[in-house]
C-alpha cells in the first residue's frame, strides 16, 4: 500500500502511549471511532484488538510512542486507519517480525500477525530510521 | 480506585461458590497485566479454599481478547489445572471466537463455552450431577427459555 491519495480524513484521535494505561485509552478510541463510522459488532472487536496489539507493543518494546485513529476516505470508500508510531529500537527484520511466533518479548509472537489478517491492509514503514511506524486500515 | 498490587486488587474480585465444587468469576473492562495477575490469584487462592473442582472465567464483558489477554488466560488454565480444578472460560462471542481465530491462539486446550449456562452444564456433567423437575404432583417451575 504506501500512502494512497486522500480525499479526506476525519474524527482524528491522537492517544500518547507512556504507561499500560494508556493502551486502554487506545482501545476506547478505536471502539468509539469505528462505531460511530457504523461498523458491526464483529469488525469493531477486531479494531479495537488490532489497536490493542499496536499500542501494547509500543508499550512493551519502544516504552513511549504515539497511536492515532482516524477515519479515512479513498474513492469514495470509507475506512478506520491507524498509526502506531514510536522513536524506540525499530524492528530490523519485518519480515521475521510478521512471522508466527516470533517474539523477542517472550509472549506469543502472534499481534502483528494477527494484526494483518484482522485488518484489510498493514503496512510497516521499512525505510524509516528511528523507531517502527506501522499503519492498518479496514474498509466498512 | 487504584490498586498498589495485584495482591490487593485479588482481594477485591467476586470469585463465587456456585455450587459445591464449582466456583465463577465474571470480568469485565480492559484486561491488563496487573489485572491478568490479580485474576490468577483470586482464582488460585480460592480453589485452595474451597477445593473446587471446576471455576468458570466469564469474559463476555471484556473489552478486546487480544494475544496478551489470550495468553493469560492460557496460564490460567494451566495453573488450575495444576490444582486439580478445570478452568472452563464462558462468554465467547462470535466477535471474540472470530477474532481468536484470525490472531491464530492455540487455545485447543482451553474448555470454552459460549454462555455460563453453558459451563454451568458442563461443570454439572464433570461432577456427575443432574438437574431434574422435582417429583409428579409437586409445582413446577416452568424453564426459562432464551
Ligand atoms: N513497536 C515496536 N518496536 C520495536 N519492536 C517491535 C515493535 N512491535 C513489535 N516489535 C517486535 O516484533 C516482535 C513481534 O511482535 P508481536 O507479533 O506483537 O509479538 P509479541 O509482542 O508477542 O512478541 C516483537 O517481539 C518485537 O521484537
Ligand atoms: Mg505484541
Amino acid at each position: 500500500m504506501g500512502g494512497p491519495d486522500f480525499k479526506m480524513k476525519k474524527n482524528e484521535h491522537r492517544v500518547e502511549v507512556l504507561a499500560e494505561a494508556d493502551v486502554a485509552k487506545a482501545i476506547y478510541a478505536a471502539q468509539s471511532l469505528s462505531q460511530e463510522m457504523g461498523f458491526e459488532k464483529t469488525a469493531r472487536f477486531m479494531i479495537a484488538t488490532a489497536v490493542s496489539e499496536l499500542a501494547r507493543n509500543i508499550f512493551v518494546y519502544a516504552g513511549a510512542g504515539e497511536v492515532a485513529v482516524q477515519a479515512v476516505e479513498v474513492d469514495g470508500k470509507w475506512g478506520f486507519e491507524v498509526i502506531a508510531e514510536d522513536a524506540g529500537p525499530g524492528i530490523k527484520d519485518i519480515a521475521l517480525a510478521l512471522k508466527e511466533g516470533y517474539s523477542t518479548g517472550g509472549t506469543l509472537g502472534l499481534g502483528l500477525p494477527g494484526v494483518k489478517r484482522l485488518m484489510d491492509e498493514f503496512y510497516i514503514d521499512p525505510e524509516r530510521q528511528i523507531g517502527t511506524m506501522i499503519v492498518a486500515r479496514k474498509w466498512l | 480506585m487504584t490498586y498498589e498490587s495485584p495482591v490487593d486488587l485479588a482481594k477485591e474480585l467476586p470469585v463465587t461458590l456456585l455450587w459445591d465444587r464449582i466456583l465463577m468469576l465474571s470480568i469485565v473492562g480492559v484486561v491488563d497485566s496487573m489485572r491478568s495477575q490479580a485474576i490468577m490469584t483470586a482464582m488460585l487462592t480460592k480453589i485452595e479454599e474451597t477445593e473446587a473442582r471446576i471455576i468458570i472465567l466469564d469474559i463476555l464483558g471484556v473489552e478486546v481478547v487480544d494475544t496478551a489477554v489470550a495468553n493469560h488466560l492460557i496460564k490460567i488454565t494451566q495453573a488450575c489445572r495444576l490444582m486439580g480444578c478445570t478452568c472452563i472460560v464462558s462468554g465467547i462471542s462470535p466477535a471474540i471466537a472470530q477474532t481468536l481465530v484470525q490472531l491464530g491462539i492455540p487455545l485447543s486446550d482451553v474448555v470454552t463455552r459460549v454462555t455460563i449456562r453453558d459451563a454451568l452444564i458442563h461443570a454439572f456433567q464433570v461432577l456427575g450431577l443432574e438437574i431434574k423437575p422435582i417429583a409428579l404432583g409437586a409445582p413446577v417451575v416452568q424453564p426459562l427459555r432464551k
